[in-house]
């Protein structure tokens, strides 16, 4: 049985003139790293609300389908309950901190204060986590008083910390700079190798190339392509999605044309494997 | 914060509740104004040794100045009164008038100023903290704290608002109507995005657990000590002492 399976999910807001999702299917296996793209109001993060539960529990609007998590109805949890499941670090850093902690350590105890957590094991989890983000220099800072790339790195901090079983994060890195952006990728990677299943929504296709399991490509509120992080990275027909293709994907397709390759690489190492083949004479 | 801190900072939160109510209860019930002045002056010593004296004489200053300038004009010049003091052009000043004023001020005095005292020596996380511990609920706590860490936040969203639509040429400087002016193009896109802010927040105390079924820890902790349960019991003994004797014999 998959962890998270999507049965014909169709979901207006109360506001949307048109359907936000539509006959969505899906299915993510307990483990697996999920990359979701996909251009501007494709519905993305309206997907991730689904998986979280906030469509339908906390915004309302015409709900069709189901979202079963360990093949239970998600409508069937409490809010709270799926907060304790599911970690969800969304878009907009700015609005992401609590408005009632004085510090950034106070702000990442929030979570676990309110999963009523001893005392020491709250301090220790925060001990961790901020060695692990790199966060150690923030500590004592008004969370209000940080740029967006810290209080982005601190809003992943405090769901992180949570240590929930399925983690769906909403362009984690869209405030931070190339260096941020590969760390965050790097902590992203570590939490999938401890067992949990990420959905992750982003854009940087070059990264993803080289982390992500699985591959989800959204336009107009329906799935257009899924597959392996290898099978959709690779395809040309991304382009058509408002999806920009990895910078080697994009190269192995012109090598595909003038060389004739039989396959399109999307990582760097998969790259240099086929230029290698390709000296080597053995691709002709 | 913490480095300079003295004795009236490390009391519990609640015992200097107490003895804002009965500072404010005397002032009240006290028969003369004198004894209002004398309870001020306890109040400064307080304020210069358990707490920090510059920063209190500045709020009050701040707070209560003005309307005591006007409290001693007004009533001097327009409380009847049969024992004029001096007299300027047409009005009189009167004794009456200048003692009534004299009396109102004492007791805004005291109120005012252990009101200042009370929140210049605790920090509101610990006063939260100690009504968590009583017994109300987290939603309380987080409306109360949420409120007031709105304000530095609101003032500067406003400033960052100002500045925007003095880029888009809105005369924001100049006499005081065009600053008015310049108040109502802020307004509306002040009040709309703290309306959007809204929903973000009531999301993220969801992904914080907020409205999770359990009991909550707190990683901050406060206790009550010995000595605050003493001095609570003398400021009962106080109050109780005032209001039989303002019942009896002080008159």
């Amino acid at each position: 049985m998959a962890l998270i399976e999507i049965n014909d999910l169709s979901y207006r807001y109360p506001t949307g003139d048109d359907f936000s999702l539509k006959n969505i299917n899906l299915k993510i296996e307990k483990g697996e790293f999920v990359a979701v793209i996909g251009a501007n109001g494709s519905g993305k993060t309206t997907l991730c609300n689904a998986i979280r539960g906030f469509v339908p529990m906390f915004y309302k609007g015409d709900y069709f389908g189901k979202v079963l998590i360990d093949g239970e109805d998600i409508t069937n949890f409490s809010m709270g309950e799926l907060a304790v499941k599911i970690g969800y670090i969304f878009q907009n850093p700015f609005n992401q901190i609590s408005y009632i902690k004085e510090t950034v350590f106070d702000e990442i105890a929030f979570g676990l204060e309110n999963l009523g957590l001893p005392k020491q094991e709250i301090l220790d989890r925060i001990e961790r986590i901020i060695a692990q983000l790199g966060i150690e220099a923030l500590k004592d800072k008004n969370p209000f008083e940080l740029s967006g790339g810290q209080q982005q790195r601190v809003a992943l901090a405090s769901i992180l910390v949570m240590e929930p079983e399925i983690l769906v994060i909403d362009e984690p890195t869209s405030q931070l700079d190339p260096l941020g952006t590969d760390q965050v990728f790097d902590i992203i990677n570590l939490i999938k190798q401890s067992g949990k299943t990420v959905i992750l929504v982003e854009h940087k296709t070059n990264l993803l190339a080289r982390y992500a399991d699985k591959v989800v490509v959204m336009d107009k509120g329906q799935i257009k392509m899924y597959g392996t992080a290898h099978e959709v990275l690779s395809n040309p027909e991304l382009e058509e999605y408002g999806v920009v293709m990895p910078t080697y994907a994009r190269l192995g397709l012109k090598l595909k044309e003038t060389f004739g390759t039989d396959t399109v690489p999307i990582t760097v190492e998969e790259a240099e494997e086929l230029l290698r083949r390709i000296r080597k004479g053995a691709v002709k | 914060m913490k480095e300079n801190q003295k004795y009236l900072h490390k009391l519990y939160p609640y015992t200097k509740l107490v003895y804002l109510l009965v500072t404010s209860v005397i002032a009240i019930i006290s028969p003369s104004w004198i004894y209002n002045y004398v309870l001020f002056a306890i109040l400064c010593i307080f304020a210069a040794t358990g707490s920090d004296f510059k920063p209190f004489i500045k709020s009050l200053c701040k707070s209560v100045l003005f309307l005591f300038i006007m409290i001693f004009v007004l009533q001097s010049l327009f409380r009847s009164g049969e024992h004029v003091l001096f007299k300027v052009w047409i009005f009189s000043v009167k004794l009456e008038g200048v003692l009534y004023a004299a009396n109102l001020c004492g007791i805004l005095l005291v109120i005012a100023s252990s009101f200042i005292l009370f929140f210049q020596t605790t920090d509101l996380q610990d006063l939260i903290l100690a009504m968590e511990k009583s017994g109300i609920s987290p939603t309380v706590s987080y409306v109360v704290l949420s409120t007031v860490q709105m304000i530095p936040q609101t003032k500067k969203r406003s400033d960052a608002i100002m500045n925007a639509q003095q880029a888009r040429g809105v005369e924001t400087q100049g006499n005081l109507m065009t600053r008015i002016k310049a108040y109502i193009p802020m307004l509306a896109p002040l009040i709309l995005s703290s309306f959007t802010g809204m929903e973000e927040r009531a999301l993220t105390l969801e992904a914080r657990a907020f409205s999770l079924n359990r009991k909550k820890t707190n990683i901050h902790e406060i206790h009550e000590h010995p000595y605050d349960r003493r001095i609570k019991t003398v400021l009962y003994v106080i109050l109780a002492l005032a209001v039989i004797g303002r019942l009896t014999i002080w008159h």
